[in-house]
């Protein structure tokens, strides 16, 4: 067999039953590959599934249960920290939760293996500064950054710097928008006040459609591209709940917020990579949009990074693909004047780093919080 | 020049990838027939590198930074602690990965088949006293990561070297002047330490053990004889899930497990000047006799 690649792993995720075609050897670089791409877990349940997990080398098994175990796990504490966030916020501050804390909320399909480390909410604009402050209250802090680190979350993204909890660690990105306001693309609030549901416990998170258009984003408005792999299975298995209001409501959604040109790109990635099927209206209606050349161009450059960026697998070309995806991402979120600023601020301050000193731009420690971060840092 | 071997060292097998000649000669020092040729081994659990850090600090302050896969989970050290650095790193992606046994942080030393758990922090005279016992006649199951069996509630073998610090250095060397001992890794955040290889038995050296004892051990060089107390059961208890590395993401089978353990072994602390006190006792008072 040839060397492993993009291929394989995609392949073995529409048609799992490939698993049985790999030696131990090539498993080796299998289980590497797919925990690098963090899907260790996901693929371990479809093989499950499948009846195939039990059919692998034990050794084989091992990961694959080491990755499920932690997902597992990971469930109830993102309960927990959900509950107690939301009872933190109470009724002053509504919040809605996103991403990967909102899967598993759910429990649905996409909940399954995934893997994420920050919890993400979402709160009005105006929200922000008594929401974080009520957090900051009652055991949550932020890591102390630089000025300009300061400035640039505040004024131009569309989230605060993370926080996180003294006692267990848990990490929270508090967002007021999907996409940062100097973009000029940031959303208007209707989407998350008109799109949403409530989970069994009671936890309000984004409307399936808006779950993801907003996963959509993640994956095709930004400079990075690290879990696309990751982040396009998770497409594909919400489109794949997809009911025809559904799709329907999903195009609606990009279209008025902007971002019809991704949601159909999502479509066509799902397609001819995963296998998607799509109902013919929606296929004919996605088609129009897909046809742009440069449409087509962009959908090719996305397929060329999916889980390539690993050394086993990295080529030349999936690497000017990863480069041009990042200058890309930057280029969409900032005008380009601020963007110049902005890289130019990037490299002065690690120039200045590099001849000066790691700690040139760090602000003096009030002396209570380092205390309470030497604390951090022995646990 | 990149070396890479195939290092078996069950249950789990590592490649270890590294271009520091200190770390490539520590390596075949103290794993030598384990170390193997690239290759050698169908499956590997683990890619794991040591390498030159890039940049300036390849030749200003060299370092050295630790990598499991494309992973670095460790900040870099001197070059000169690498190896050491390789030994961290080996325990850091343990900790970190597996879920599918219970892992405490913890000597463990076996005779006949029965093995004693030394659950201690450092500076207890934890290590010394393992290294004394590894040469006389005890089986070395692992110097800082006791792995147990959830299922059979037995202690795996994971052998690595023991890792000495500061005084406890000449001490051993001038016990086993022979023994497979690293060069030192000096001024790293335990002080000076050194590895050192125990003796392996082939009949036994993979063989799982039965937990018969827990032992908090701790160094007194004012005692004059070894000082011992029984245990509760609840103190065990709570001794040994504070050490345990996965005990939480373990949930009920990490809490069954230790509960068990506990519960079939008998728990002292102990205080000790002398390290053949020690085992004179857990010979005569804790195993039984076969």
């Amino acid at each position: 067999m040839s060397k492993l690649g993009q291929h394989d792993l995609i392949r073995l995720f529409v048609m799992p039953h490939t698993a049985l075609e790999y030696n131990e050897t090539q498993w080796s670089s299998i289980v590497q590959l797919l925990r690098h791409e963090k899907l260790l877990a996901r693929y371990g349940h479809r093989l499950a599934d499948h009846h195939l997990l039990e059919q692998l080398p034990i050794s084989v098994q091992h990961h694959f249960n080491n990755a499920m175990d932690v997902t597992t796990r990971h469930i109830h504490q993102v309960h927990h920290t959900v509950k107690h966030i939301q009872r933190l916020l109470g009724e002053p501050y509504p919040m809605i939760v996103l991403k990967g804390a909102a899967y598993t909320l759910l429990g649905d399909a996409v909940s399954r293996g995934r893997i994420y480390s920050d919890i993400d909410i979402w709160v009005q604009q105006s929200d922000i500064a008594g929401a974080e402050q009520q957090l900051k209250l009652t055991g949550w802090f932020s890591d102390e950054i630089d000025d300009y680190d300061d400035r640039y979350y505040r004024e131009w993204a569309h989230e605060i710097p993370p926080m996180y909890h003294g006692g267990t660690g848990a990490v929270l990105d508090m967002h007021h928008n999907i996409v940062p306001p100097v973009s000029g693309r940031a959303v208007d609030v209707s989407f998350f006040t008109q799109h949403t549901e409530v989970t069994a416990s009671g936890v309000r998170v984004l409307s399936l459609p808006a779950r993801t258009l907003h996963s959509t984003i993640h994956l095709l408005f930004n400079e990075e591209c690290e879990y696309a792999l990751r982040d396009l299975t998770d497409l594909v298995l919400m489109f794949e709940q997809f009911s025809l209001d559904d799709w329907d409501g999903y195009l609606a959604l990009a279209e008025q917020t902007g971002f019809a040109r991704e949601g159909v790109m999502a479509i066509a990635l799902c397609q001819n990579m995963l296998s998607l099927s799509v109902p013919e209206a929606i296929a004919k209606q996605a088609g129009r949009i897909q046809k742009k050349v440069s449409t087509r161009a962009l959908v090719a450059v996305y397929q060329r990074i999916m889980a390539s960026s690993h050394p086993l697998v990295a080529s030349r070309i999936s690497k000017v693909c990863e480069r041009f995806i990042w200058l890309r991402g930057h280029y969409l979120k900032m005008p380009w004047t601020l963007l110049l600023y902005h890289m130019m601020m990037k490299a002065y301050r690690s120039t200045a780093q590099i001849v000066l000193g790691r700690h040139i731009f760090t602000k003096t420690d009030p002396e209570l919080l380092g205390t309470l971060k030497t604390g951090q840092d022995v646990k | 020049m990149t070396a890479t071997y195939d290092v078996l060292i069950p249950p789990f097998n590592f490649r270890v990838q590294t271009d520091i000649a200190l770390v490539e000669q520590n390596l075949h020092t103290l794993y030598g027939q384990q170390v193997l040729p690239e290759g050698s081994l169908p499956f590997i659990d683990y890619h794991i590198a040591v390498r030159h850090s890039t940049g300036l600090r390849r030749w200003f302050r060299p370092q050295a930074s630790f990598f499991c896969d494309q992973h670095e989970p460790l900040k870099p050290l001197h070059v000169s602690q690498a190896f050491a650095m390789l030994e961290w790193g080996m325990n850091w992606t343990i900790a970190a990965h597996e879920l599918q046994h219970v892992i405490v942080h913890s000597g463990i030393l076996a005779k006949h088949n029965q093995a004693i758990l030394f659950p201690a922090p450092p500076g207890s005279g934890k290590s010394t006293m393992s290294a004394y016992l590894a040469f006389n006649g005890w089986r070395l199951l692992s110097d800082e990561m006791a792995v147990i069996d959830p299922e059979t509630f037995a202690a795996i073998p994971f052998a690595r070297p023991i890792c000495l610090k500061n005084k406890s250095i000449d001490l051993a060397q001038s016990w086993f002047p022979d023994a497979p001992f690293s060069t030192i890794a000096k001024d790293t955040h335990k002080g000076d330490v050194i590895h050192l290889s125990a003796p392996l038995n082939e009949d036994d050296r993979f063989a799982p053990a039965r937990i018969k004892g827990i032992v908090f051990p701790k160094y007194n060089p004012d005692v004059t004889d070894i000082q011992i107390t029984q245990l509760n059961q609840s103190q065990a208890m709570h001794e040994l899930a504070d050490n345990a590395f996965n005990f939480s993401l373990m949930a009920h089978r990490g809490f069954k497990a230790l509960t068990h353990v506990v519960e079939q072994a008998d728990s002292y602390h102990i205080e000790y000047r002398d390290a053949s006190d020690v085992k004179a006792f857990l010979e005569q008072e804790v195993l039984e006799y076969v």
